[in-house]
């Protein structure tokens, strides 16, 4: 059960399941114009040429991930896919240790060593990314297993895109899943294109249809609106902790289209007038008319003054985060060979001598 | 009353020590789940790469998976989860995650189930960054190889020959005296000879054992080596045993030989110095997929009386 009061800023969920979770619009609306702001900077600074790889950025979806992840307790592993920097940053990753990792710097959450698709952060219960559609969908049920196993009482959110549903590891998950009772909420982003191409050109069922049909439960829910994404993840959340798994579609957009590869900005292949239905929905733009709507608690001026003041000040602390970022020292090349294996892989390598070239012991 | 095979005790030990270990499959394991419990003993569909891909979202969390994939033909349906997130997730995480996996998995050898079934895929295998491939060549090998693997931090994959679990397991040549765990990549002296040195991994140990005794007879007494590992690969320890034994080697494998295990322990040998390239033959395995009739898949791999006459033919060069 989920419960909000009158100026819709607060909401309580799961009620009666003894995993209330709170949210507050403004804070919402504060991590949302986070992840905005970072991934303008990211973008910005790929076209200037200073990412490593690839950029899969999450603007126009931000209310997915804060939606999603206040209704998660922090203990909760999450797991995200290549377009992952909004679900870090909702997860709770620091945004300096996220802007080095993408940017190649040191003092990045991985080293250097995921860049912008793979972000792992212990400490903050994100376990992973991965770039390969679909593949993060066993390991989340995995990942699940194991808190089941263990009775910890915790479920584990992964994300996926839409594209991910026309992937067998899809289908095997979600059997598994519902067929061990796992604690696991998959979280569908669908933004109706994968890569390249329209999704309603390459299936016949909507993710949503999938999931049913395979006996799950599975919610739809509008991913513009975080307050409407967050009452639908915290109440799914609560059937999982109780070992039914189900399945979340949010359904969204992305302001910026797909992924930027080095510095030329990706083609532009959705029609006009799709983009322009979606822009207009854009989540922060509802956040701020919600925060400012007539019925709020607060006044309706000094809630625009407070959206201002937030995009301001987030806008100036990123500021110094990619500055600080872009200021730092590239990585010890040394560290390239560490981390492939608990000890030196190969054993007994050291940096530089027998890891290019092994030498033989004449 | 016939003896337990020595790779039984290895796995129910390791889950008797590891209360946090489960074992997935898609068969049967009714004494398994008698012993441990059906909660650690997952029943899984036939879908290989969901099954590795839990493998490693438990073991991420710090719970040790022993995948039995039956068959190690069909890793290469979890082939995306080997390669990409098994081998991947604590290098792409820095470190901040270890993969505590283990997969099993039967070859071939005596079976004759064709193409799809059966694959000498070691040489493949030991392409993959970190991945342990360990290839027993004997029935306490195996054994000895598992129980490193179930406790080993990273992923490990051990590839069985079924002729270590067939009906006559307990008469194959056992160079390890005893079932006692084997450390990874470190090759072992599974027979000692002065005269030249066989090296051989999984079937070809026993092989390169079997051509020693004939050789024995010839008055030609070879060392057999078993690399027990593919990866990591033992380079310098065979290296010093070639050394000991005078410079004649034969390296005997079932994988084909292009870009392979025994082609990069070659070009080590020569570069090292302690075998002359004329005095160095590699006995590979035919690049040509395995047929069902046994004369056409005996034609592809290296046998014993091929060994011997490769020996016999460079004993005065």
């Amino acid at each position: 059960m989920i419960a909000s009061d009158a100026t819709g800023e607060w909401f309580s969920a799961g009620a009666g399941t003894g995993n209330a979770q709170t949210m507050d619009l403004s804070d919402a609306y504060r991590e949302m114009v986070r992840i905005r702001v970072f991934e303008e900077q990211v973008l910005r600074c790929a076209a200037a040429g200073q990412v490593p790889g690839s950029v899969h950025p999450y603007t126009g979806q931000e209310a997915v991930a804060v939606g999603v992840l206040a209704a998660r307790q922090p203990d909760e592993w999450v797991v995200s896919f290549y377009r992952c920097h909004g679900h870090a940053l909702a997860a709770g990753v620091a945004a300096a240790g996220l802007a080095r990792e993408i940017l190649g710097r040191v003092g990045g959450v991985c080293g250097g060593k995921a860049g912008s698709m793979h972000i792992a952060d212990r400490s903050r219960y994100l376990l992973g990314a991965s770039s390969i559609v679909a593949a993060q969908l066993p390991i989340a049920a995995g990942a699940a297993l194991a808190e089941k196993t263990a009775g910890s009482g915790r479920a584990v959110v992964a994300f996926c895109g839409d594209g991910a549903f026309g992937a067998g590891a899809a289908y095997e998950t979600l059997t598994v899943a519902a067929v061990l009772g796992l604690p696991l909420l998959l979280v569908c982003e669908e933004n109706g294109w994968q890569d390249h191409t329209p999704s309603d050109l390459v299936r016949h069922r909507t993710p949503g249809e999938i999931a049913r049909g395979l006996g799950l439960d599975c919610d739809e829910v509008d991913g513009n609106d975080v307050a409407a994404v967050h009452r639908a993840a915290a109440a799914a959340l609560a059937h999982c902790r109780a070992g039914r798994p189900q399945v979340l579609v949010a359904h969204t957009y992305l302001r910026h289209f797909h992924a930027q590869l080095g510095p030329q900005p990706p083609g532009e292949y959705r029609p006009a007038a799709e983009r322009e239905r979606w822009l207009a929905q854009d989540p922060l733009t509802r956040v701020e008319a919600a925060l400012a709507s007539p019925s709020a608690a607060s006044p309706s001026a000094a809630s625009q003054e407070r959206a201002v003041e937030i995009r301001e000040q987030v806008t100036a602390e990123l500021a110094e985060v990619f500055a600080d970022a872009l200021a730092a020292d590239r990585p010890d090349p040394a560290s390239a060979v560490t981390a492939v294996t608990a000890a030196a892989w190969p054993p007994g390598a050291t940096w530089p001598e027998a890891v290019t070239v092994r030498e033989p012991v004449a | 009353m016939t003896r337990r095979h020595p790779s039984v005790g290895a796995v129910r030990g390791a889950l008797a020590d590891q209360p946090t270990m489960s074992m997935f499959c898609t068969y049967q394991q009714p004494d398994l789940i008698e012993l441990f419990g059906a909660e650690r003993m997952v029943r899984l569909p036939i879908a290989e790469n969901t099954m590795l891909g839990m493998a490693v979202g438990m073991a991420l969390l710090g719970r040790r998976v022993l995948v039995s994939i039956a068959r190690a033909a069909f890793l290469f349906t979890a082939f995306d989860q080997l390669v990409n997130e098994a081998t991947k997730w604590r290098y792409m995480s820095d470190g901040q995650f270890t993969v505590p996996v283990v997969v099993r998995g039967l070859t071939q050898g005596g079976e004759q189930l064709g193409a799809q079934h059966e694959h000498a895929a070691h040489g493949l295998l030991s392409q993959i960054p970190g991945l342990v491939v360990a290839v027993p060549g004997s029935p306490n090998a195996a054994a000895g190889l598992l129980r490193t693997a179930l406790v080993h931090p990273d992923p490990v994959v051990v590839l069985e020959s079924p002729r270590l679990y067939a009906a006559d397991w307990a008469s194959l040549p056992e160079p390890e005296p005893t079932d006692a765990a084997l450390p990874f990549g470190v090759a072992g002296r599974a027979r000692p000879g002065r005269d030249l040195t066989l090296v051989g991994i999984g079937n070809t140990v026993a092989t390169c054992l079997r051509a020693a005794a004939v050789l024995d007879r010839d008055g030609l007494h070879a060392q057999v080596v078993d690399l027990r590992t593919a990866a990591p690969l033992d380079l310098d320890g065979v290296t010093a045993m070639v050394r000991a034994a005078g410079g004649r080697v034969i390296l005997v494998d079932e994988a084909p030989a292009g870009v392979s295990v025994m082609s990069a322990l070659g070009l080590h040998l020569v570069r090292a110095g302690v075998v002359a390239p004329h005095r160095l033959d590699l006995l590979a395995g035919a690049p040509v997929p395995a047929p069902v009739s046994p004369p056409l898949s005996a034609a592809l791999l290296p046998d014993e009386e091929h060994v011997v006459s490769v020996a016999r033919r460079g004993a005065n060069r």
